[in-house]
């Protein structure tokens, strides 16, 4: 075997887990391999250590017992939290939080007081992102159209239908000390948990990456 | 009467449990809990590093999965759905405190578990213990869990397979990079 097939085998050497063919296998190769062999020796360490480390962690556990919760939480009818499953009722706030992330990024785009333009999206993930947006309640022109106005009219005009619990949390999250400030703000009091259930997995991930690239917070 | 029932139900195995939960056999399900919640608790606990995070989530592994029974289609091992659930749960759960983090400015990156109770004596050992657990803490996602799988729950690379619908030529390769990676991690901070 070569080196890069055996040292697949070394963390399950190191821990006697191979099969005995494979162990021979491993020891055959090393006879006649220092590089494999230096790996060896600085895998074993390592698991040495963790092992101490787990035993340790074994000794101080206490015992975890999660069924009268499990039990309280089915009694009770709890949902879960899921994407597709909470979406529905999420619809009001994902709309809501979609049009403040929307607005988001538009302000994000414009030129910044250190005179840099900060992209959150690439513009294939933000076709995404206003397509699942758009299924929710606005068009694509609508949001557009959403993030060249003003916070109040969104508030006036956007925010009238929904729940009263939905409205005072839209309220409060779209009512800005000034324009300059209003990024974050909203940022600060959406919760992004909303946003991100609202939205598939694959483009919440990008979104996430992106925040963490390009994010000047 | 009762307590022979709920004796007898430890004895049985993980297919005959769920096609009682599929019958609405609550106390079939108790003893899938039972089972599998340490399993479970501590995949997620190592994940999200945290105690009452883990044990919530750990609840809603089993909830979920109770909502689940009747379309669970016994592909695979009973643990391996649990595990499959218990991981996509500390995923989202990460990726949501990531985003919170970043935009509240709320700074994690110093949180350490939350059952630290270290008598002076151990100290050294628990130092130990927080720099495996930042080792790990550091890994890239995929070969974190594999590692975590393979050497803390000691699954087969068949059952990882179907967990993380990975080869297992991919998931040695996996969790060679992960171990030399907490080595190398380990060595620096040393």
């Amino acid at each position: 075997m070569r080196c890069k097939e055996i040292e697949k085998l070394l963390p399950d050497f190191v821990s006697n887990k191979l099969s005995r063919t494979e162990t021979q296998a491993v020891r055959e190769h090393m006879k006649t391999c220092a590089r494999c062999r230096e790996e060896q020796e600085s895998l074993r360490n390592i698991f040495l250590l963790l092992d101490n480390v787990k035993n340790l962690e074994s000794a101080s556990a206490k015992p975890v017992n999660v069924l009268a919760g499990v039990r309280t939480r089915i009694n009770a009818g709890r949902k879960i939290r899921t994407p597709w499953v909470s979406l529905p009722r999420l619809v009001p706030y994902a709309t809501v939080s979609a049009a403040i992330l929307i607005l988001g990024f538009f302000l994000l785009r414009t030129p910044q007081p250190d005179g840099k333009e900060y992209q959150i999206f690439t513009e294939q993930e933000e076709r995404m992102l206003l397509q699942e947006i758009d299924t929710d309640s606005f068009t694509f022109e609508e949001l557009l159209a959403l993030s060249q106005t003003s916070f109040e009219e969104i508030t006036s005009n956007s925010l009238l239908d929904l729940p009263d619990d939905a409205f005072i949390t839209a309220s409060e999250a779209l009512t800005p000390i000034n324009e300059n400030d209003a990024l974050t703000y909203a940022l600060a009091t959406t919760d992004p948990e909303d946003v991100l259930e609202s939205l598939p997995s694959e483009v919440s991930e990008k979104i996430l990456e992106n925040f963490e690239k390009q994010s000047p917070l | 009467m009762y307590m022979a029932y709920r004796e007898n139900m430890t004895e049985r195995t993980d297919e005959e449990l769920i096609a009682r939960c599929k019958n609405g056999d609550r106390h079939a399900f108790d003893t899938l809990v039972t089972r599998y919640q340490e399993r479970i608790y501590w995949i997620i606990k190592r994940m999200v590093r945290n105690h009452d995070d883990a044990i919530d989530l750990t609840q809603d592994v089993f909830v979920k999965a109770y909502q689940k029974i009747t379309s669970f289609r016994e592909d695979s091992g009973v643990y391996t759905w649990l595990y499959r659930i218990g991981i996509n749960m500390s995923l989202n759960h990460l990726r949501k405190r990531k985003l919170r983090q970043l935009l509240s400015f709320d700074d994690l990156s110093m949180e350490v578990p939350s059952d630290d109770q270290t008598p002076s004596q151990i100290h050294e050992k628990e130092e130990m213990r927080r720099l495996i657990s930042n080792a790990i803490e550091r890994l890239p996602e995929k070969q974190k869990i594999v590692f975590l799988l393979r050497y803390y729950e000691e699954l087969p690379y068949e059952d990882i397979s179907t967990i993380l619908g990975t080869s297992v030529g991919g998931l040695k390769a996996n969790y060679f990079h992960a171990a030399k990676k907490i080595e190398a991690f380990v060595r620096n901070a040393l």
